[in-house]
């Protein structure tokens, strides 16, 4: 079932391109990555799906609803988790869940209490005393404690020190096992690695690629390194599916998009000292989108 | 919640109000007894001044007619500037900090927020307006030795109570127009204040009768001392129409808006 659908959605500050034809295709239990530098539209696209925005042209629907007219029904089973947390003056973390849960009847208390504890968040404390990574935590319970069937988060991990990402991973694991779809905008790429299964690349507010996580890195994408017997010259490598070279005297290394045949009689032509063959990060890959 | 938030500057307001409305009143008591020689430094005075700040000749010796003076002015000023400041940060607060993020995400729509929103503006406001006229009623009827005539209070209250829910519904209008970060408080009170001193000039001078129109000072009389002195019908049905059109406007417009970034 798609839970996320977007049709050419489009939104245009003024003259001043946000998003452009964007598509993307969410299913149930999805762990879904949105990836792309920063101010790519990322959070423009968010926004519009929670209808923060309004879109200029093209559509979108959640659970099969249109994020415009039905918004405040979809919202009912949405978990949402911003970049940057802002909430009220003169409110303890427990009051803002408090009062976040008045709006949703569904709130599962021990829930809420297990995650508190697993951030190890003090409720009693003011929340615009808390540190930013903190503030973060009390977003991401406030998100997740009405066990919502959709969790929308934009750069869920900037702000939580490399313990908690880990833990926050594992919540995240845990939630999408018990039937919430989650989507997230990223540009750590190590994030979307480590727990997505499908991704969108978007670049200047046009998406570049729609895959499955898979696909994506099983793409003939290699890294070589390679030590020559003389110094290699620049015009040995000058071939389209080569990119990314760096030539330092014997010593080169680039990046090979063709099949793993091709390369392998590609370096038997070559003087070859020693070799080194590995898989691409998704940091390769994207970087190669991004040329 | 919206009512704990705002109760703060409520209490400041209104106990400033409230102590105006008594306070001026009470001073009325020792003018009273100077009676006669206030009236005639009154007659002394340029007829400009008194048009201008809305006086009365017998402004001295009429209660009613010295009340009205200080209605028409301090309390109107005060209650108008208090109207338009809640009514242009109710909303507009949530998203200069950037709390509304947070507020829109919940199952509400951008309707039911306003709602809220408004019941308690207007629950806030009913009690001061409430409570400014009960105070000036009362203490009225105590400096007063004469019987006085409800029917000019109770005019100059529905007067003003408009004058008030204009100046609000104005907040409400205008918070929609400006971006996010910008507090938009001092231009609020400019437009109160600026109302009346349009509304006075144009009553001193007739070249400036221009300004009378875009004032909504001009439009109620607080001059209690005119011979048929009662409500215009007329004029209450404009002020709650444009009232009326502003709120519509407001959630015309909160439902079409980008959330700033």
């Amino acid at each position: 079932m798609d839970i996320i659908t977007t049709e050419n959605l489009t939104k245009f500050y003024g003259s001043e391109r946000g998003i452009e034809g964007v598509s993307i295709n969410v299913k149930q239990g999805d762990i879904f990555g949105f990836i792309g530098p920063n101010g790519a539209g990322k959070s423009t696209t968010i926004r519009t799906l929670l209808n923060l925005i309004f879109p200029s042209s093209g559509s979108s629907q959640i659970f099969g609803k249109d994020t415009v007219t039905e918004s405040a029904e979809i919202k009912k089973k949405i978990g949402y988790l911003p970049s940057e947390v802002n909430y009220y003056d003169n409110m303890s973390v427990q009051d803002l869940l408090n009062f976040s849960a008045t709006f949703f009847p569904n709130t599962d208390n021990k829930y809420r209490k297990e995650l508190c504890e697993r951030f190890a968040l003090d409720t009693n404390r003011e929340v615009n005393e808390l540190s930013l990574g903190n503030r973060k935590k009390v977003a991401i319970v406030q998100a997740l404690m009405h066990r919502p069937e959709l969790l929308i988060m934009d750069e869920p991990t900037s702000g939580l020190d490399p313990l908690m990402q880990t833990e926050f991973h594992e919540v995240l694991k845990k939630a999408n096992k018990d039937g919430t779809t989650l989507f997230f905008s990223s540009h750590i790429l190590g994030d979307v690695q480590k727990i997505c299964n499908r991704v969108s690349i978007i670049r200047n507010g046009v998406i570049e690629a729609n895959e499955d996580i898979e696909s994506l890195l099983a793409r003939q994408l290699k890294k070589v390194s390679l030590v020559l017997n003389d110094d290699a010259k620049e015009e040995q490598f000058a071939k389209e599916e080569i990119s990314k070279l760096n030539l330092l005297h014997q010593r080169v290394s680039f990046t090979y998009s063709e099949s793993p045949n091709e390369l392998l009689r590609f370096i038997a032509q070559l003087e070859v000292k020693d070799l080194t063959i590995e898989e691409p990060t998704l940091e390769d890959i994207f970087m190669h989108y991004y040329e | 919640m919206e009512l704990k938030r705002n109760l703060k500057s409520f209490l400041i307001w209104g106990s400033v109000v409230l102590f105006i409305t008594v306070f001026i009143l009470l001073l009325f008591l020792s003018f009273a007894d100077m009676g006669e020689s206030m009236q005639v430094m009154m007659e002394g005075m340029p007829e400009g001044m008194i048009k201008g700040f809305g006086m009365n000749v017998d402004i001295y010796t009429n209660v009613l007619a010295y009340y009205s003076t200080y209605f028409g002015l301090h309390i109107m000023i005060l209650t108008g500037i208090f109207a338009i400041t809640m009514g242009a940060n109710i909303l507009s607060k949530e998203e200069r900090e950037k709390t509304s993020e947070f507020l829109l995400t919940r199952p509400i729509s951008r309707t039911e927020v306003i709602n809220s929103k408004l019941a308690a503006y207007f629950t806030l406001l009913s009690i001061l307006i409430v409570l400014q006229t009960l105070s000036g009623y009362l203490t009225i009827d105590y400096v007063s030795e004469a019987p006085f005539d409800n029917g000019i209070f109770i005019t100059l209250s529905i007067y003003g109570t408009l004058l008030t829910l204009l100046h609000g519904a104005l907040g409400w209008a205008l918070s929609l127009i400006p971006k996010r970060g910008k507090a938009i408080t001092g231009p609020l009170i400019g437009v109160v204040v600026g109302g009346f001193v349009c509304s006075a000039i144009s009553k001193i001078s007739e070249d400036s009768e221009f300004l009378r129109w875009i004032s909504p000072f001009s439009y109620v009389s607080f001059d209690v001392s005119l011979p048929n002195y009662s409500l215009d019908p007329v004029t209450v049905i404009v002020f709650l129409a444009i009232i009326a059109a502003l709120h519509i406007l407001v959630y015309v417009s909160y439902n079409r808006r980008d959330l700033d970034g």
